[in-house]
């Protein structure tokens, strides 16, 4: 290239220069105003903590002039506070930038005008030349998210306070409804077994009287010159079915006649002696031994010595037929002080025994043949017999939850099957 | 034909059921009783009346007049208030023994029964009944409520 005049080429250096110039200064003006658009507060600050650059987010956070902001202490600019109380300088993000440490981010309460504000800070190191150091600072207002959090934070903590209650009263609820269920069961069985009683003592009673006919001549055939040995046999099975059928019909009626209690201040013990021997007498006990547990002193029971004879009587019987190849029958008598609420132990009027009451507890278990679970809960249903046919008319247990019940007394039945059965009497005991 | 005639007893069968009645007079005639039936209570008490029988079986459950009724009645006419009376029931709970016996009954026998036992009982009535012609204490006016069968 040719060479020019010194002027021409200042001239010429200059001109380039201010068309750099004008460049950058667009550049920077675009840099400037996209570092103002966005949201978030941006300003730099020297070394010595005064403001050198800042975007208008910015200005607007502090809520002051462009003048009073540009060469002010940022620290004075922008006071934070951490759990209502102000922040010391010394720990303020930008003088920790400002002491060399590279990175720091926090969350201060900022007071803004009349309002108090939550802001994220993050304060970075940013060498931009060999010489110039500065600290730039990125301030976001995070109050609507902070004040969406708690809510969620209080929501999500009443929601689970509510899911807890809810439980609880789930809980509860489950605990009423099995209550009333057992209630409501137990009135239906009552009713059920009223109109059972009434039906089936009119039918016992009109079969009696046929059963009489039929006894009737089976005497009047008895009294024939020449019965033959094989019609006295027939003869006297006969009288065998009718003697049967009318222990049922007398089961029925004995269950369903509303038991009126002649109640009386009785020794348990010998009730349950008395019923034993009984029991002993008429069956023939094979291989059984009777272990009987009684305490030294009992208390004194009110009942119908009759009736807890027949409960006795019926448990025994039971018990030995439970063993037809021996075994063990355990009588057992003490006083027990109930603990805890369970069916019939409770303070509802249903119940018969109040909890921390003291009651009487009788109980007679066999090492028989156990019963199976399905059947357990219909043992005492009316009818029901777990016996082969003609041992039992299924009222034996019936008649004695009907005798129990009118002591205000309860009876529980546990069994095993192979193992063997034990049923519980809880009486009251006389006041 | 009566097995023997040794025994002139009679007996008079108060029972609404017609084969229970029939078959009562085979048994009681073949242990040599003379036997009188009543189909109810009605017809009870005027044939008892009539026939001053030795001792009365009675039914309880009848239509219209039941036994503890005519047991009252038959105790509360002096013409036929010593015959002692058996009553012979399907009904056999304690309270209705005990009513019986309250109303001035001497046996209480619950259906069905064997005769053996039948006949035992109208043995020791035939013993009382001479006993104490007179009359047993009817304190019955009060009454028993009559059951119905």
């Amino acid at each position: 290239m040719g060479a020019l005049p010194v002027e021409d080429r200042a001239s010429h250096m200059s001109d380039a220069l201010s068309t750099q110039e004008g460049e950058l200064r667009a550049k920077l003006g675009k840099l400037e105003m996209a570092l103002s658009a966005i949201v978030d507060a941006i300003v730099w600050v020297r070394e010595d903590g005064k403001v050198q650059w800042f975007n208008a987010p910015f200005r607007r956070l502090v809520g002051r002039q462009h003048e009073e902001i540009l060469e002010a202490e940022l620290i004075d600019l922008l006071p934070l506070e951490q759990d209502g109380r102000r922040l010391h300088p010394n720990v303020h993000p930008v003088a920790l930038a400002l002491n060399g440490k590279p990175n720091s981010v926090g969350i201060y309460e900022f007071r803004k005008g009349d309002q108090q504000i939550v802001l994220e800070v993050l304060a970075a190191r940013v060498r931009f030349s060999k010489q110039e150091m500065s600290t730039v600072v990125a301030i976001r207002d995070i109050t609507e998210r902070k004040r969406a959090e708690e809510r969620q934070q209080r929501l999500a903590a009443a929601a689970s306070a509510a899911a807890a209650a809810a439980k609880k009263r789930a809980a509860e609820l489950d605990k009423a409804y099995q209550e009333l269920k057992t209630t409501q069961g137990m009135l239906i069985q009552a009713e059920k077994m009223a109109a059972i009683g009434q039906l089936a003592s009119g039918i016992a009673h009109e079969v009696k009287n046929p059963l009489g006919v039929i006894m009737q001549g089976i005497n009047y055939l008895e009294l024939g010159v020449e019965t033959s040995e094989e019609q006295t046999e027939v003869l006297s099975l006969i009288k065998e079915a009718v003697k049967r059928a009318d222990k049922i019909a007398r089961d029925v009626l004995n269950f369903s006649r509303p038991a009126s209690l002649e109640l009386k201040a009785c020794a348990i013990s010998q009730v349950l002696e008395d019923s034993l021997t009984l029991v002993q007498k008429q069956l023939a006990v094979k291989n059984i031994e009777v272990a009987k547990e009684i305490a030294p002193v009992l208390p004194v029971v009110m009942i119908d010595e009759n009736q807890m004879k027949q409960v006795f009587i019926n448990l025994i019987v039971n018990a030995f037929q439970a063993m037809p190849s021996g075994g063990r029958l355990s009588i057992r008598c003490y006083p027990k002080p109930l603990t805890e609420r369970s069916h019939g132990i409770g303070r509802r009027v249903t119940d018969f025994f109040q909890p921390r009451e003291t009651a009487l507890v009788c109980e007679v278990e066999d090492t028989g043949i156990g019963i199976p679970q399905e059947k357990l809960a219909r043992v005492f249903d009316p009818f029901f017999t777990t016996k082969p046919p003609g041992e039992g008319t299924g009222l034996g247990l019936t008649i004695t939850r009907a005798i129990v019940d009118a002591h205000r007394g309860l009876i529980a039945i546990e069994s095993e099957e192979g193992k063997g059965t034990r049923v519980t009497i809880t009486l009251p005991i006389a006041k | 034909m009566p097995q023997e005639t040794l025994n002139q007893h009679r007996i008079l069968v108060i029972d609404d059921e017609e084969s229970s009645r029939k078959l009562a007079r085979r048994l009681l005639e073949r242990h040599g009783y003379q036997v009188l039936l009543a189909a109810n209570g009605e017809e009870g008490l005027i044939v008892a009346k009539a026939e001053q029988p030795d001792c009365i079986l009675l039914d309880i459950i009848m239509p219209k007049l039941n036994g503890f009724e005519v047991l009252r009645r038959l105790k509360a006419d002096p013409d036929i208030k010593t015959i002692p009376v058996i009553v012979v029931s399907a009904k056999g709970a304690e309270r209705d023994i005990a009513t019986s016996f309250r109303l001035g009954a001497i046996f209480h026998v619950e259906k069905p029964y064997e005769i053996q036992d039948l006949l035992q009982k109208i043995t020791v009535a035939f013993v009382r009944g001479t006993q104490n012609d007179s009359a047993p204490p009817a304190g019955s006016e009060e009454g028993e409520p009559s059951a119905p069968g």
